[in-house]
């Protein structure tokens, strides 16, 4: 109760143009955010420039905000689409920058795997990241609030406008999806 | 207990510490099913590892300043003037279109009329032939 009166208390104050109330804003949901970057972008600075580009178009946005859900479940759900945006946007980057594609690349790990019973740590982590952008878009999408975020089913399926069912349905599938891709490496 | 079903009690409860006595009884016989495990927790690690990274404080202040500009910004300032002006435009270009229109549609000559009375009238050209033929 306090908290949320708290928030709306806060978001008046900003919307009234006291900027730095804002900061209160970036203090709570900072870390969330940035969890929820990292999830869908691999690359730190990169989860950085995406959290700034995240709380800038919150701001801008805050005027759109009339109550009706959560402000956190209103700031994840932007949080998630421009994470995603930004995701495609990097996929496609590294896709013109590199000829050999991620997949290609996670060919490549697997094969060097298939030679060398111990893999590095380096090796281990990149195989885990490339089995989790092997999720389809929702899988991710579910799989990153739950594990980056440790939301809870409902709160998963409040900031994606679906059933309690359809995140578990969803994690189900992705769990078993991200366990099919790693049965080809042994760790 | 089966791989099968141990393979479902794994995802299903997707957390490889939560696991019934039956599913530890269960890898401490079956390597595959103990890999399984192993593969779980790794993921987790790798997680929770990405997750403790803590967000720089810079990035606060950068978010604050790019806000306090974005203020300054006159694009932002003028929008609102700028919305009002282009319905105002939009607004007199309309007015003075259907004016225009009005005006070009009370010049359309009076054989225009004529005929259109000559094809609507019952007793069609007739009368209006015969006026027309006497001048």
């Amino acid at each position: 109760m306090g908290r949320s009166f708290d928030e709306s208390f806060i978001i008046q104050r900003i919307k009234e143009g006291d900027k730095e109330a804002f900061s209160h804003i970036i203090d709570r949901y900072g870390q969330k955010v940035f969890q929820t970057s990292i999830g869908f972008v691999r690359d730190i600075s990169e989860a950085e420039d995406l959290v700034q580009d995240i709380f800038i178009k919150v701001y801008e946005k805050l005027d759109k905000f009339k109550g009706e859900s959560a402000f956190s479940t209103w700031l994840y759900r932007i949080a998630v689409n421009m994470a995603i945006n930004r995701s495609r946007k990097l996929k496609m980057r590294s896709f013109f920058s590199s000829v050999e594609g991620s997949e290609v690349l996670l060919n490549e790990v697997y094969r060097s795997v298939g030679n060398d019973t111990i893999i590095e740590e380096k090796e281990k982590r990149a195989i885990i990241q490339k089995a989790i952008e092997k999720l389809t878009l929702m899988q991710r999408k579910v799989f990153v609030l739950s594990y980056y975020q440790d939301m809870a089913n409902s709160e998963v399926a409040e900031v994606l406008g679906i059933t309690v069912k359809a995140v578990e349905s969803l994690l189900f599938r992705a769990r078993k999806r991200l366990q099919e891709q790693l049965k080809k490496v042994e760790f | 207990m089966k791989c099968e079903s141990f393979n479902n009690e794994l995802v299903n409860s997707g957390d490889a510490e939560k696991l019934s006595a039956e599913a530890l009884k269960h890898i401490e016989k079956c390597s595959s099913c103990k890999y399984q495990v192993e593969m779980d927790r790794a993921v987790k690690g790798y997680i929770n590892e990405q997750k403790s990274r803590k967000l720089p404080s810079y990035i606060k202040s950068n978010i604050i300043t790019s806000i306090e500009r974005e203020s300054v910004n006159y694009f932002n300032i003028f929008m609102p003037a700028l919305r009002v002006a282009s319905l105002l435009v939009l607004f007199f270009t309309g007015y003075y279109t259907a004016g225009y229109m009005a005006q070009e549609r009370s010049d359309v000559g009076d054989e225009q009329i004529v005929y259109y009375d000559y094809f609507t009238t019952k007793d069609s050209g007739f009368s209006f032939e015969s006026i027309w033929f006497q001048d």
